[in-house]
């Protein structure tokens, strides 16, 4: 069952002004309950403008969304829907103002209405999803002593302890260093092993993607061109068009297929990607 | 997102566009003080059809300008009932308990006129002047107050960089805004207390990324030998020429001539 | 009297860090040793990379090559000049151009134009001067067509071009570049790395890149490898690839490791390759060999 059906949406921005600009043009997709979506296009193309959509902070100016069911245009469902769909925008630590790390994940909670024992459980079990361990050593410190990554890791949570039905991460590893990186991914691999939570997560760069992801959606300048399980698409001869968003090593099976060399290129990992190589040299 | 502020500058190559800042600046400030000094009808009239002549120069279209927000008509009206009203006169005719006077009308004209052309002057200054322009202006007609060691040349880069940042730091808000919906902020609480603090949830994070971005501005404008001295860029760039000897003259003798006739 | 020692003309051109500590006291009034007694050399012209994770020292290194800070102990020259003089620090950091990570906080002013002027300017540069300078930046930089935009509405690429064209400007003799492409998508990434090979290769500028991203650094003459303050690494790009020590978490790039993996498994891969197209020439080789 779908819980985001997207029926050819569009969304202009300034619209009737000289500013004029379409953002996404005519999408039609839908997530299924439970899938890792993952959506990669380059700066611009929309990706951002989309998942807004997604927990009803953008409207469509044409076309419809239905998340969990209901139509987004209904106001009454939309003003509630923050509590289902949990948006993790680019660069989270920028909304980080609490005093203390307690608080600033207790936020979102205390909105929904919790009780106080349910929201220290929460807070606690939330830390621990971001590998913030011992929770006890992190729940007084002030979030603005931590390092960046470290901040990063706190707003995740704050959206994770809401136990969203959808997740939804809009770059979440951009411009971190490669041990943040690190910890960020290890977060979402743990997020994606709960089969209650679909996860919809956008980059500019498809290598975080790859081994996430149960389905791809490329949107290039606001229009959805392809969209399908990650190996297909992988395979599929498209992804020369689209040169910068995939690693080198697909590039390179690409191009020995391109040359008449009989390769699978629907491999996720540098380590696939070696061992068709082998294979392509073995059976020579 | 970005809507089209009213005021702001809206690039062009009329002559009023291309009139030095400095002018633009002197005659506004004459023609508002002729105006909140002496209301005679002669200064009003005659300053009324100076405005709209430049407005007329300056090929905005008018309609942006005088339509552009209604609250302000409300303040206009609500002022001019108000001195109908309230003036004491010979009356004229009334309206139920409210008696209205000649003189109350005239008042009420007046003070009219006197607001639109404070409106037109200063949205007029600031549709056809950059923004950087005005920031030149100001810093050159404030230079010989660096003898008084009053810091004109680091006002002016305050200025500049305040302009520069405006247009991020909304839309960072916009963005913290959206970030704290997202997690249910109630915005539109009927509780004070409440709307206070999620006002808070944006204010604090915004400071907070703007403390961090002047850190770095501070080490960037360092890196690049900045000691505060004046820059050619804003100041030498203007040029004060034939039209604006002709503008500020018009100027002057418009409002000397009205002072004198009233 | 300046009396100049037999090695000071040696070291005349170049930056030159002897002996180099810096510490810093955090809030509690603990010391802590950013770099520890670091020795470097680094030659007028080259292209050089600085890798190394977070702590490892890399902002503090490029903050003492223009005296933005100074040396607990120890000292840094730039083409002979003490950064710890305060009369030179000026030509120093004119010498000296920077690029930061984050290409929102460094830019000062409303137009790209008058960014670019901004370093000129303080330089109290005559007029056409200034004009023919910024008129030069914009071309190498390719943003000619940008003059009249403001920051705020270009691309964090074209933000990050626009700071090195203010850079240039200056017309330094070196280029310091702290995590530019880090917050950039790949195409803004992969036109940064273009622009700074030509700046270093046609207009012979020194190009000092710190990168946590090994990718970046394909392209450097000389790769340096920082880890805790120290120095851990020094050596071409193709034999810092090589090494195999655990104590510097940074990946080779892929392409590197792909070629590791498969000579490991007996396949007679030609040396040092770093490139796509060098791959890809490899294994078709190979293939072309065995039948």
């Amino acid at each position: 069952m779908p819980v985001i059906e997207i029926n050819n949406l569009s969304y202009v921005y300034n619209a009737g002004t000289l500013n004029e600009k379409r953002a996404l043009d005519n999408i039609t997709l839908s997530v299924e309950k439970g899938e890792f979506l993952g959506i990669v296009g380059a700066n611009g193309s929309g990706k951002s403008t989309l998942i807004q959509h997604f927990n009803g902070l953008l409207l469509p100016s044409s076309g419809s969304i239905f998340v969990l069911g209901h139509d987004t245009r209904d106001k009454q469902y939309r003003s509630q829907l923050w509590k289902s769909v949990g948006l993790v925008f680019q660069f989270p630590e920028q909304q980080i103002f609490e005093a203390t790390v307690y608080d600033e994940l207790a936020y979102g909670l205390r909105n929904i209405g919790l009780g106080q024992p349910e929201i220290e459980v929460r807070v606690k079990e939330a830390l621990e999803n971001v590998g913030l361990i011992p929770e006890e050593q992190f729940l007084n410190t002030e979030p603005l002593c931590l390092s960046g990554g470290m901040r990063r890791r706190i707003a995740i949570a704050s959206i994770l302890a809401m136990k969203p039905d959808i997740l939804v991460l809009d770059e979440p590893t951009a411009g971190l260093d490669p041990e943040g990186y690190a910890h960020i991914l290890d977060t979402i691999k743990r997020c994606r092993k709960n089969q209650d939570v679909t996860v919809v997560m956008v980059s500019h760069y498809i290598n975080d993607l790859l081994i996430l992801s149960d389905r791809l959606v490329l949107l290039d300048d606001g229009c959805l061109q392809i969209w399908g399980p990650t190996r297909e698409v992988l395979a599929s001869a498209d992804v020369k068009d689209y040169d910068l968003l995939f690693p080198d090593y697909i590039k390179l099976l690409h191009n020995l297929k391109k040359q008449g060399f009989q390769v699978n290129t629907g491999v996720l990992t540098l380590e696939e990607a070696v061992d068709e190589i082998d294979r392509l040299l073995e059976g020579e | 997102m970005k809507k089209m502020k009213l005021g702001s500058y809206t690039p062009g190559t009329s002559l009023i566009h291309q009139l030095d800042p400095r002018t633009k600046l002197l005659s506004g400030l004459v023609v508002i003080i002729v105006i909140l000094v002496d209301n005679s009808w002669p200064v009003l009239v005659l300053n009324t059809v100076l405005i709209f002549l430049v407005l007329y120069l300056s090929k905005i279209s008018p309609k942006s300008v005088l339509h552009g927000v209604k609250w302000l008509w409300i303040i206009f009206a609500a002022s001019f009932i108000a001195h109908c009203v309230c003036t004491q006169g010979e009356p004229w005719f009334s309206l139920g308990p409210l008696v209205v006077s000649k003189e109350g009308i005239s008042r009420g004209l007046a003070t009219f006129l006197r607001l639109l052309i404070l409106y037109l002057c200063s949205t007029i200054l600031t549709m056809t002047t950059s923004p950087m322009k005005l920031a030149g202006g100001l810093e050159a007609l404030f230079a010989p107050l660096i003898y008084l060691r009053v810091p004109v040349n680091q006002f002016a880069m305050l200025i500049t960089i305040a302009l520069r940042f405006i247009p991020t730091l909304i839309e960072e808000a916009e963005t913290i805004t959206k970030a704290q919906k997202s997690r249910g902020a109630p915005f539109a609480s009927p509780k004070k207390m409440v709307r206070l603090k999620t006002t808070l949830a944006v204010l604090i994070p915004l400071v907070v990324s703007s403390l961090q971005r002047a850190t770095d501005l501070a080490v960037a404008m360092e890196s690049r030998c900045y000691t505060g001295g004046p820059h050619h860029s804003r100041t030498k760039n203007l040029c004060f020429g034939r039209y604006d000897l002709v503008a500020l003259a018009v100027t002057v003798v418009i409002c000397i001539s009205g002072t004198i006739v009233g | 009297m300046v009396v100049i020692k037999k090695d000071d003309f040696i070291s005349m051109q170049g930056i030159q860090l002897s002996n180099v500590t810096k510490e810093y006291f955090n809030s509690q009034n603990d010391k802590f040793c950013a770099l520890k007694a670091v020795n470097l050399a680094i030659k007028f012209g080259e292209f050089v990379g600085i890798a190394g994770e977070n702590g490892s020292g890399k902002t503090t290194l490029a903050r003492l090559l223009n005296g933005l800070l100074l040396p607990s102990a120890g000292r840094v020259t730039v083409n002979g000049m003490d950064t710890r003089q305060r009369r030179v620090i000026k030509e120093i950091r004119r010498l000296v151009g920077m690029v930061f990570q984050n290409p929102d906080n460094q830019l000062v002013s409303p137009v790209v134009e008058e960014e670019i002027a901004f370093g000129p300017e303080n330089l109290n540069l005559p007029r056409q001067e200034v004009n023919k300078r910024v008129e030069k930046a914009l071309q190498i930089v390719g943003l000619e067509n940008l003059r009249q935009k403001s920051p705020h509405m270009l691309s964090g690429g074209q933000k990050q071009r626009v700071a090195i064209a203010a850079a240039l400007a200056m017309q330094p003799d070196y280029l310091v570049l702290d995590e530019p492409t880090s917050m950039l998508d790949q195409t803004g990434r992969r036109r940064i790395l273009e622009h700074l090979r030509k700046l270093n290769r046609k207009h012979g500028i020194t190009i000092i890149l710190i990168s946590h991203n090994m990718e970046d650094l394909i392209g450097a003459d000389r790769i340096i490898m920082l880890h805790q303050g120290r120095i851990a690494g020094d050596g071409t790009p193709w034999k810092i690839f090589q090494r195999d020590d655990h104590t510097v978490a940074l990946k080779p790039p892929n392409i590197v490791r792909m070629a590791q993996i498969l000579r490991k498994r007996g396949y007679r891969l030609d040396q040092q390759i770093t490139t796509l197209e060098q791959m890809e020439n490899g294994i078709c080789r190979l293939l072309k060999s065995t039948t």
